[in-house]
């Protein structure tokens, strides 16, 4: 029986009528149209599905969709304007940090609740932040460093 | 992922009574990142998820004179992070931070956790070494039941039907304790541990005399395994590198190691005896340098 | 050498980056086709069995359900990526031979009805016994997987004289090598949407690394004209060579579409990737070389048996290719191979970054280490010593054009500290080892060429569309062609919209494998924009009234050598192009100069150009746990010129990481038939808590061939690791682990035993 969901993403308010099976990464890529959180194992493992809700870095595919009633989701279409890029992204872009860009909305997404919280983290910090999150092509190193690049010292 | 009701109970009592009706066509919904990933697997089918997040009182991290009480919709990442359980149980935080990723960490809870009774779950093992209770909650009313005999199966609870685990009590490790656990794992994090050790020790700090000890290892069974015959081997006895690596055998002997894609039963068996006599040396360190 | 060119060896993100990094790229599952249906593939839980019934009545009638097919349906059709070996049906017939063997498939609104569909076919089986090793299924008893046998091909083929040169060797080694099955692990699944429309024509979007190659095996399959069937490569989210073929899957949505008039989307989830889709072959190795107490290598004979799964794919290709490979390191001048490509109950292998040559040069550089240590020489000296050098001959005649081999060892080595650390008591150790690969693809597959087409038009504004049949899958490819295009015209890469994927709009190439896209694609470009600048020069010679020679084309302007305020706007010279009615339009076909005629026995044909490498890297053994450390993982790479060293550090950075996993953790692990470990958590993939130090090193030897002397990279990032750990391991705690992947159990045992 479907239910209401009532939610924030990127700024903008959503009412929707969802059944309870339906996972909020579902929602975000098939009823709202945000094919930018990426389905990449459905099972919470690479992060693929990585986005931010109520401040948190989240695995949405483990989620259910009703989980994000009244709260507040931003996923990789609400970082930028269009043309203008958030600066992590332009760190990501600038130093190399993607190559088939399968893995990088959730990547970027699981690092931008990182500095959120914590705008100076260790190497270690980040490397703790991005544990869950794969990839397959890049070596992880220029991931590292483009988010290395954006823990400005004080 | 095959359809389900969702039920939201105001109360507690509403959430027994539709545990009750529907038995074990229902299942408890918190975090859910363990139970959604069943689900897609059709691994489980509950007909029914009772989604506790609505309940009233239940989303703590407090401290009273015997030690920590964690209610059972505190998350993961919560507990990690709380100066409470920094200043007070270092270790517990330092178990909570090997599981899973941040993104885990966010929408999981303990209570959640233990109800899954993964053979390889992390918190179970260190919880039992530092005898911890859990209180049960029913519409019969409230138990308390030693994390040790909480767990019964793979994946199998005591939890009866109808029942809520609603808090996690942790006692403080009392002067001249020291706890630790180690995590064996193949890759270095977000992996599930081949062996888990928890090791408690209180020793008498003048002499390094052991007063009582527990050695639980996670990972290795059905459940965890509390080793006692090798605990037995320190009752008493004065703790030095001999002795540790003798308990560290008895332990690797004592239990008969599960056998999996992840590990063999025999390597497992051998590292069982290595992060037993590491846990061994790490608990006895802080117990002498007074680490929580 | 510093400033020579402007945009060729410079750090520039790539093109593709906004709509990567923003979200907006489409992959395959972003895109909604209207009237799309979605299917899901029924698969068999057997590995080995006859089909005797199937019924698909009841999925039929359940709502929602719009169509489905079985094995009548695609009756007779055969697929492989090389169509004389094609055995695989794309819906199972009589027989199923192994788990996950496409039996049926349903086309329904929602994959979810589609999914409760599948719950509803029926199948009658009878089970047969499975055989599940390669030599249990080269016996002359076991149970027949296909009519013809279980020995797909048997492989034989000498340069040289073997025997004679073992005969004067002073030491003779023979070891035993075995690798395993590594799935691709790409981030996206593999999936395709398939649409034959009313007029009879074929549109497929697919995730696949060789659109025109693709296109024709297609309409090969399905009887249809070439110009009715449309290939098209959308944003892909990985390949590594898994996207190397033709899938079953899409022939399965064609016929789901016939039936059914709508487009037909289907993807794997990365349960059915890991049981299901392609992996590396697993091979077992036996080596034997003869050498010199000097250190000279004199011969080589090596056996492989490949573990070919059930059905054809790039297996016999592959081996076929490994038997090349043991001409190419050290130019031994003798070589005999012998292969048995064999057939057993489990998912078959595909093309995987390297192509049998991680596997032969595990073994081929173990063996090395082991050989040095018995002479009593450093295996860099040794390695030195029998280095490839240009102009070298192999013994199948292969000319060697560029080479920076010995450069590669030399700087690899020092880099991570070999004298400092090699030999050293304790648990840390250092290990080397080379690589030889080809640099520019290799004439084997669809047809006797290695070509690719480019046709670039400039813009009345300068700039220019530039239209390839390459495929980017993440590699970077568009990037370096639209590099390559700017620095012929003198324009900048913002100038450049590189137009890929598409089979309506872009002319032939064989696509990306064989680390041929900056080799061939990249000189098809020189020659297109080369034709575009000489337009453009005659006309600008006019302008300026000055001689073609003596003009240079530079941040967008064509000027006079040695005057550069004697110019004008290339934008200025395009409109009066235009204005003139002189089009600015470009071609280049490209075919690699080999006239290495391919090898009569094998088909396999000539290299254009190879890379070379070597990997020195660190690692600490915990002898208690046998847990590896890698402290330092250094990667010397000869790619004849850097086109872009952020993307080509990335090459290098990614292909080791997956090297890595190939050498310590990855690993389909089977029991019976069934995959045990069909998930990330099981499979250990690493991730990023799990990377080492890394330093890569570019030496450029400057090939004459390449553009700008530049050659592949795709694959070499990995070839040499698992044998670098291996030597690494051996020189930290004496223990030689000749299995991979080389997992702390194996280390402990090992350990164990020497005690």
């Amino acid at each position: 029986m479907k239910r209401q969901l009532e939610l924030k993403v990127n700024g903008e308010d959503y009412s929707l009528t969802v059944e309870p099976h339906r996972t909020l990464l579902e929602v975000i890529r098939n009823d709202l149209g945000l094919t930018g959180t990426k389905l990449g194992c459905g099972g919470g493992e690479c992060g693929a599905c990585t986005v931010i809700l109520d401040g948190k870095a989240v695995k949405s595919c483990l989620m259910l969709a009703l989980d994000a009633r009244g709260k507040e989701i931003w996923t990789i279409e609400g970082l930028s304007r269009v043309g203008d890029l958030h600066p992590l992204q332009r760190a990501f872009v600038e130093r190399g940090a993607i190559q088939c860009g399968f893995c990088t909305p959730g990547m970027i997404m699981a690092s931008k609740a990182l500095l959120d919280e914590n705008p100076h983290p260790s190497e270690q910090e980040i490397k703790d932040a991005l544990a869950g999150n794969l990839c397959r092509c890049t070596g992880y190193v220029k991931i590292l460093e483009a988010v290395l690049s954006m823990a400005k010292p004080d | 992922m095959e359809r389900f009701e969702l039920l939201e109970p105001n109360s507690l009592d509403e959430a027994f009574r539709l545990l009750s009706e529907y038995g074990d066509e229902a299942r408890v919904y918190a975090g859910g990142t363990a139970l959604v990933k069943l689900m897609k697997k059709r691994l489980v089918h509950p007909s029914y998820l009772v989604n506790i997040k609505g309940l009233k009182g239940l989303h703590y991290i407090r401290e009273d004179e015997e030690g920590l009480k964690i209610g059972a919709l505190a998350t993961l990442r919560e507990i990690e992070t709380s100066p409470l359980v920094r200043q007070r149980l270092k270790v517990v935080g330092e178990m909570v931070h090997t599981i899973g990723s941040v993104q885990i960490r966010n929408v999981g809870t303990l209570a959640g956790n233990l109800c899954f009774a993964d053979p390889a779950s992390d918190p179970a093992p260190i919880l039992i070494a530092l005898g911890a209770n859990l209180k049960i909650a029913s519409s019969e009313g409230e138990r308390i039941l030693p994390v040790e005999k909480f767990f019964t199966d793979f994946y199998e609870t005591a939890l009866s039907q109808g029942e809520i685990l609603e808090e996690i009590q942790i006692p403080f490790l009392p002067k001249d304790s020291g706890a630790v656990y180690l995590k064996h794992t193949m890759r270095v994090a977000f992996d599930l541990a081949v062996v888990g050790a928890a090791v408690k020790l209180d020793v008498n700090a003048k002499d390094d005399v052991c007063m009582s000890s527990k050695i639980v290892l996670g990972g290795v069974a059905s459940t965890p395994v509390r080793v006692k015959k090798a605990e037995e081997l320190l009752k008493g006895k004065v703790i030095n590198d001999t002795l540790i690596t003798k308990v560290a055998m008895a332990a690797s002997t004592e239990v008969d190691p599960i056998q999996d894609v992840r590990a063999s039963a025999e390597y497992r068996r051998e590292m069982i005896e290595v992060f037993v006599e590491r846990g061994l040396q790490k608990a006895l360190e802080r117990a002498k340098g007074g680490v929580l | 050498m510093a400033d020579e060119y402007s945009v060729i060896g410079k750090r520039l993100p790539r093109i593709d980056a906004m709509e990567k990094v923003t979200g907006t790229a489409k992959y395959l599952g972003d895109l909604t086709i209207p009237g799309m249906l979605y299917g899901k593939i029924l698969r068999s839980p057997y590995a080995h069995a006859k089909i005797l019934r199937v019924d698909t009545s009841k999925a039929e009638r359940l709502q929602g359900v719009r169509g489905v097919v079985t094995g009548r349906d695609t009756k007779g059709i055969r697929l492989c990526v090389i169509p004389h070996l094609a055995n695989k049906p794309p819906l199972a017939e009589e027989k199923v031979r192994f788990i996950g063997d496409e039996i049926a498939a349903v086309a329904a609104d929602s994959e979810e009805i589609a999914e409760e569909a599948l719950d509803l076919i029926e199948v009658e089986y009878e089970e047969l016994p499975g055989v599940f090793d390669p030599f249990e299924a080269m016996k002359a008893d076991a149970v027949k997987i296909h009519e013809g046998g279980n020995t797909a091909i048997h492989i034989s083929r000498s340069y040289g004289d073997v025997e004679k040169a073992f005969g004067e060797s002073d030491h003779i080694f023979e070891d035993r090598f075995e690798t395993q099955a590594q799935p691709h692990c790409c981030m996206e699944p593999h999936g395709c949407i398939v649409h034959l429309d009313r007029s009879g024509s074929l549109t497929v979007w697919v995730t696949t690394q060789i659109p025109h190659p693709y296109r024709k095996m297609l309409a090969d399959v399905l009887g249809m004209p070439l110009s009715k069937v449309r290939v098209i490569k959308v944003y892909m989210g990985g390949g590594f060579g898994g996207r190397f073929e033709m899938d079953p899957m899409e022939i399965i949505a064609y016929f789901l579409s016939k039936k059914t008039g709508r487009p037909i989307r289907i993807i794997n989830t990365q349960d059915e990737q890991f049981t299901t889709g392609r992996t590396r072959y697993p091979m077992v190795i036996d080596i034997k070389t003869g050498v010199k107490k000097d250190g000279a290598l004199l011969a080589r004979e090596v056996k492989v048996v490949t573990d070919n799964g059930a059905y054809n794919s790039h297996g016999i290709t592959i081996t076929m290719g490994v038997g090349t490979k043991c001409t190419y390191l050290w130019g031994l001048p003798n070589v005999k191979y012998e292969a048995d490509v064999v057939f057993t109950n489990k998912v078959y292998g595909g093309a995987f970054r390297g192509y049998g040559n991680p596997q032969i040069t595990f073994a081929i550089e173990s063996q090395m280490d082991m050989i040095a240590e018995k002479l009593g020489m450093d295996v860099k000296d040794l390695s030195l010593k029998n280095a490839n050098y240009e102009g070298q001959l192999t013994c199948m005649g292969h000319k060697i054009t560029s080479c920076g081999l010995k450069d590669c060892i030399d700087q690899a080595a020092e880099a991570v500290g070999w004298k400092e650390k090699r030999r050293k008591p304790g648990n840390r150790g250092v290990g080397m080892a080379s690589l030889m690969h080809t640099g520019g693809g290799v004439r084997l597959l669809f047809g006797d060429c290695n070509l690719s087409d480019v046709f670039i038009k400039m813009n009345n504004d300068g700039t220019i569309d530039l239209a390839s049949g390459m495929a980017e899958i993440g590699q970077g490819s568009d990037t370096a062609l639209a590099q390559i295009a700017a620095e012929e015209l003198g324009i900048s890469i913002k100038d450049v919209n590189v137009i890929t994927g598409d089979t309506w709009t872009t002319p032939q190439c064989l696509g990306a494998w064989g680390s041929r896209e900056v080799f061939v694609a990249g000189n098809a470009v020189k020659m297109a924009a080369g034709e575009i600048r000489r337009k453009l020069f005659e006309e600008a010679s006019r302008m300026l009234e000055a001689r073609v020679d003596d003009l240079v084309a530079k941040e967008r302007k064509v000027y006079v050598k040695g005057n550069p305020e004697k110019f004008v706007s290339i934008a200025q010279v395009a409109t009066t192009c235009y204005n003139r009615g002189r089009i600015l339009a470009g071609r280049g076909c490209y075919d690699d100069p080999t006239t290495y005629i391919p090898d009569s026995k094998t088909g396999y044909g000539g290299v254009p150009t190879y890379a070379f490498g070597t990997h020195a890297i660190e690692v600490e053994v915990d002898r208690k746990t046998g847990r590896v450390k890698v402290l330092n993982f250094v990667a010397a790479h000869d790619v004849g010129k850097v086109i872009n060293p952020m993307m080509a550090e990335g090459q290098i950075e990614g292909g080791g990481l997956q090297g890595l996993g190939y050498a310590l953790s990855e690993g389909l692990v089977w029991e019976e038939g069934i995959v045990l470990n069909p998930n990330f958590q099981d499979y250990r993939i690493f991730y990023i808590n799990d990377v080492p130090r890394m330093k890569s090193v570019m030496v450029e030897s400057i090939d004459p061939d390449g553009p700008y002397g530049a050659k592949g990279l795709g694959e070499p990032g990995l070839v040499p690791t698992a044998a670098a750990i291996a030597n690494a391991i051996y020189d930290a705690v004496g223990v030689r682990i000749k299995s991979l992947p080389i997992t702390p159990e194996k280390i402990l045992r090992a350990l164990k035993e020497k005690e």
